[in-house]
């Protein structure tokens, strides 16, 4: 048997809401399965199971909230010899003395509370033995009238201050920056995408993206975390994708395995990524997965940023827009198009030196851009 | 099917991909970007869901007609059989 706990979603995540379970006892589920569906400061995520096993017990309702590390259900491992899961007893109405009581109400006081509304097992009765009357449901709030819906927005925004100041109390963060020439990129964007249909159309930001993963396969200090006083790298390149919710708000899901997608899968996992970023359907792995972060704020019309790392990550890449710039090139001089990237580093992973390797590495191969399209590990 | 419709359409599209904008009251002559803050990967989403709502292909080459909604209304019309369409 083992335990499923409520994960951390982000790097100050204390708590969050059950809103439902995908599953009930006596289910087989698989790694990367959807369990439950948990309310955070940044939305609605779908919480994803780590082991294959089978649901003995769900050990929390939904619309509670509980702790990170709370135990929320437990599971058969597969190599346990499964046992007959007990169906779960039908909820029994209390038969102690305060209930019984609860259930007191006068024909016209139940008439009332059904004009109104109300739902009498939140009506505090003051007849005798505790009845409920009519002057108990007239008294009594509509859904309205109590306590608002909570923030979501304001919520968000909480954690996101809370994070970013956690990063720039704990991080000593150093700034390197550069222009990259993407002449080459765009012209061969263009005849990459010429013969594919729109759906499978190739935007620069995928471009950005595998240059990225590249990057950190050569420069490893910058694709990990930092954590209990150490770097530990990651093998692997999830991608976190700054964006920005039009309701306000940041999120930075990753995109997982980037060293191993090719541009088409890069671009078909953007897209979708994003369309589920701005409808709050991201998953836990998402969440918690980035090994490096890309925000991408070309399109409002930044020409540079310099961003703030999101802990436990040691790197955050910025591209500003692209723009036509005076370029020299074998002493002559042109106009080309070039993008801004800068990076923002931890210093405790890594020196101003290999930043700027690492930079100087996405330069070449946004400068190359046929290294960027290799097929996928496997295929 | 007649403009109307296809406003009404090109807007489901829209609210699929930005939920959000829904009951924005918009100006179909200026740019869906500004007006709903839409970035190149939102509008791509949106064309895409446009390709599944209108049953067609879109070529890649005239992916900007797309930018507003009184020039993609005007696309649409010249489409031969999108009149006919229910």
């Amino acid at each position: 048997m083992f335990e499923f706990k409520m994960p951390s979603l982000g790097a100050d995540m204390e708590n969050g809401t059950l809103v439902l379970w995908h599953v009930k006892p006596g289910d087989t589920v698989k790694r990367g399965d959807i369990i439950a569906d948990v309310e955070t400061d940044k939305g609605v995520i779908e919480v994803e199971v780590w082991e294959p096993g089978t649901i003995s017990e769900l050990l929390i309702e939904p619309g509670r909230k509980i702790a990170v590390g709370t135990v929320m259900a437990l599971l058969q491992s597969e190599k346990e010899p499964v046992e007959k899961i007990a169906e779960a007893p039908q909820p029994q109405v209390s038969v102690g003395p305060e209930r019984e009581h609860r259930l007191r109400v006068s024909p016209l006081a139940r008439k009332r509370a059904a004009e109104r509304g109300l739902d009498l097992a939140l009506i505090h009765g003051t007849g005798p033995y505790g009845a409920i009357t009519v002057e108990d449901v007239e008294k009594a709030p509509t859904a309205r009238e109590a306590a608002p819906a909570p923030d979501k927005s304001a919520a968000m925004r909480q954690a996101i201050a809370q994070s970013m100041a956690r990063s720039k109390r704990e991080i000593p963060h150093y700034y390197l920056q550069t222009e990259i020439n993407l002449q080459k990129a765009i012209g061969w964007l263009e005849g990459f995408n010429q013969n594919r249909s729109l759906s499978e159309r190739v935007l620069p930001a995928a471009l950005f993206i595998k240059a990225t993963a590249k990057a950190c396969q050569k420069v490893p200090e910058m694709n990990g975390y930092w954590m209990d006083g150490n770097f530990h790298p990651s093998t692997a390149v999830h991608v976190g994708l700054a964006i920005s919710l039009r309701q306000g708000g940041l999120v930075g899901p990753a995109l997982h395995h980037v060293e191993s997608l090719g541009l088409p899968d890069i671009m078909k996992g953007m897209l979708d990524l994003v369309a589920r970023a701005r409808s709050g359907k991201l998953r836990s792995s998402e969440i918690s997965d980035p090994t490096i972060t890309i925000t991408n704020l070309g399109e409002q019309g930044v020409e540079t940023v310099f961003g703030v790392i999101y802990p436990p990550q040691v790197a955050l890449l910025g591209f500003g827009r692209i723009t036509p710039r005076p370029w020299a090139d074998q002493n002559m001089l042109g106009v080309m198009p070039c993008v801004s990237l800068t990076l923002s580093a931890d210093h405790r992973a890594s020196d101003g030196h290999r930043g700027g390797l690492f930079l100087n590495h996405i330069k070449h191969f946004l400068e190359d851009p046929e290294s960027l399209e290799e097929a996928p590990h496997g295929s | 099917m007649d403009r109307e419709t296809m406003r009404t359409r090109l807007l489901h599209a829209l609210a699929t991909i930005a939920p959000e904008s829904s009951g924005s009251p918009l100006n179909d002559k200026a740019s869906l970007q500004d007006q709903l803050d839409l970035d190149s990967v939102d509008m791509l989403n949106y064309v895409i869901q446009v390709q599944k709502d209108f049953h067609m292909e879109i070529p890649n080459n005239e992916y900007r007609k797309f930018l507003t909604l009184e020039d993609a209304i005007t696309y649409l019309q010249k489409i031969p059989g999108m009149e006919m369409q229910v």
